[in-house]
């Protein structure tokens, strides 16, 4: 997997010339938040802080998944996809590289909501090496995870609808819709495949403190990681010649 | 020497409809030829004939479903990676680049994933956009550049990696007549520099003019294939135009009007034009008849018949 910072620049910088940029990655979680806090019970600032750090994981989720497929839906479109091939740059190359662009930005969008919060509120973090450990975590898991699913979505002629449905369905799933402690334990051990409760668990703990995920699902964490990341290699492996072959580029 | 060679190759799309029913559309079917190193090779064809299809595969972007394609010895899918190498893409119209960027920046974005060093690559893309007038603009964005503009941006990006050979899709598609033309002249720019082009092209004005040898390919088979001359000697008809003084009716030349030959006429400025077109011409015995007839000849031309009837003709042929 090759890093080119040419392919991240690119990407980062038609990320932020989107028109609805700031709408979409700032306003959006704040707006929503403010909304999930006056709707529940608990109104503190604690509880908005909560809500901004899980709208924000997911803003880096959805940016990192949903962000690459639109872009490789445009580049489709444009013809430009084809230009990066003729360039022998590989499926796995382009796609690893837009991924990269689309979490640097969540991360932008995590640390200037973080921020926005600190300036109207005091915040005081209960474990600051679990906050941090799951942040990096969260960097991780976006992109093995990515990777995992935009091998599938590659192929589809509109990966971005796709992939948005898909990151919505993780939402409600993973936490932020509804609480950890409230799922089944067998529905619980399937999502954790993904990483994201796991991920979500560590961030808000380092938070708050509050319930600490059950160990196992932790020590799970690292296996689900690699094996997203065999699964994606292993899928753009075949997908090239795959591409070629059915549909071309 | 041949630098590409396609051999009985065919690519065949399957895909389903709605009642699960398995469509199979043959894009391309055992299509053969070669092109050689240095010329200007023409695809024609009219629209769903197989020319993208073909210039996919050409250019190692799609498999073929049989047969074997040879570029530059290699072939397009084992040693697609050294095929890449040594080849670009000119695509028509508004594709292939970013709106949001400058000229310079697009250029510079595609040198960099040709892995071409920064200050080789800023110096090839100084002069390249020097040599195509594009200096002027290199920091406009290409969503200000005018049609011809972006067009020669696409030419200057095809030749960010000094390639050999140069597949040019519809590359004066909906251009205005001057722009166009100066396209043509880069495309006969580039062939005096060595390089083989392959042009897919509805532009027949185009073909006759800039190809050295071309196909008409149709429902994905070639159905004509030569020099823009070998093709028009194809359709076998001989044309002369007689033009006879003053106005003479239609039916007074049906005795040159037999199963051999065809007349049609017609008048201008008191002069009447006949164009005379059939197998074997005898053009003295015509001229006999005509005077002994007492007609008094004004003129006498031979009109060779333009690329556009070929490819008309053999369209229609195949339609038939």
């Amino acid at each position: 997997m090759r890093l080119s910072s040419n392919i991240i620049r690119q990407e980062v910088l038609m990320i932020l010339a989107k028109k609805t940029f700031y709408i979409e990655t700032i306003i959006f979680p704040l707006t929503m938040s403010l909304i999930m806090v006056l709707a529940s019970s608990n109104r503190s600032s604690a509880n908005l802080l909560n809500f901004i750090i899980l709208l924000s994981i997911y803003g880096v989720l959805q940016n990192a998944l949903s962000g690459s497929a639109r872009s490789i839906e445009k580049e489709k479109y444009q013809d430009t996809l084809s230009l990066h091939f003729l360039s022998n740059i590989s499926l796995h190359e382009i796609v690893f590289n837009k991924l990269l662009a689309n979490i640097l930005i969540g991360v932008f969008n995590f640390i200037i909501l973080v921020a926005l919060f600190m300036v109207i509120f005091p915040l005081s973090i209960y474990r600051f090496d679990f906050f941090i450990t799951g942040f990096a975590l969260m960097l991780i898991t976006s992109l093995t995870f990515s990777l995992c699913l935009s091998s599938i979505f590659f192929k589809m002629r509109s990966p971005y609808a796709a992939s948005s449905i898909l990151i919505r369905l993780i939402l409600l799933i993973t936490g932020i819709l509804i609480p950890l402690e409230l799922f089944p334990r067998s529905l619980l051990f399937i999502v954790s495949f993904t990483g994201v409760p796991q991920v979500f668990n560590l961030i808000i703990y380092g938070l708050n403190g509050g319930q600490l995920i059950d160990t196992l699902y932790l020590i799970m964490l690292p296996i689900v990681l690699v094996g997203q990341l065999a699964f994606g290699v292993y899928r753009f492996s075949t997908a090239e010649y795959n591409y070629l072959k059915t549909g071309g580029i | 020497m041949d630098i590409i060679k396609v051999n009985q190759v065919s690519r065949v799309y399957t895909s389903s409809n709605r009642a699960k029913q398995k469509q199979v559309v043959r894009a391309v079917d055992g299509i053969d030829f070669s092109v050689n190193r240095g010329e200007i090779f023409g695809i024609l064809g009219p629209n769903g004939a197989g020319k993208s299809t073909t210039i996919k595969m050409l250019t190692t972007l799609l498999l073929p479903s049989s047969g074997d394609i040879k570029v530059n010895n290699y072939d397009t899918f084992k040693n697609r990676k050294k095929i890449r190498e040594v080849i670009n893409v000119v695509f028509g119209g508004e594709r292939g680049l970013y709106w949001k960027l400058s000229g310079y920046e697009n250029l510079l974005y595609f040198a960099k994933l040709y892995k071409i060093p920064s200050k080789l690559a800023h110096e090839r893309i100084i002069k390249l956009m020097d040599d195509f007038g594009l200096t002027a603009f290199k920091d406009l964005p290409v969503a200000k550049y005018s049609s011809g503009m972006k067009q020669k941006l696409h030419f200057v990006r095809a030749l960010i990696n000094d390639p050999e050979i140069i597949f040019l899709d519809e590359p004066t598609n909906a251009m205005d007549p001057k722009t166009a033309l100066q396209v043509r002249q880069i495309i006969m720019d580039l062939k005096k520099r060595g390089k083989t082009i392959i042009l897919a092209t509805h532009n027949m004005l185009e073909a006759d003019k800039l190809c050295d040898r071309l196909i008409i390919m149709n429902k994905g088979k070639i159905i004509k294939m030569g020099t823009p001359m070998d093709l028009k000697k194809y359709l076998q008809t001989e044309r002369i135009e007689i033009i006879l003084n003053g106005l003479h009716d239609e039916t007074a030349f049906n005795f040159i009007n037999t199963d051999a030959y065809t007349v049609v006429v017609s008048h201008k400025d008191s002069k009447t034009i006949l164009e005379i077109s059939g197998e074997n011409l005898h053009l003295n015995t015509i001229l006999n008849q005509l005077l002994l007839k007492a007609y008094e000849i004004y003129g006498i031309s031979e009109r060779v018949p333009e690329l556009e009837e070929v490819y008309l003709k053999s369209v229609d042929q195949e339609v038939i």
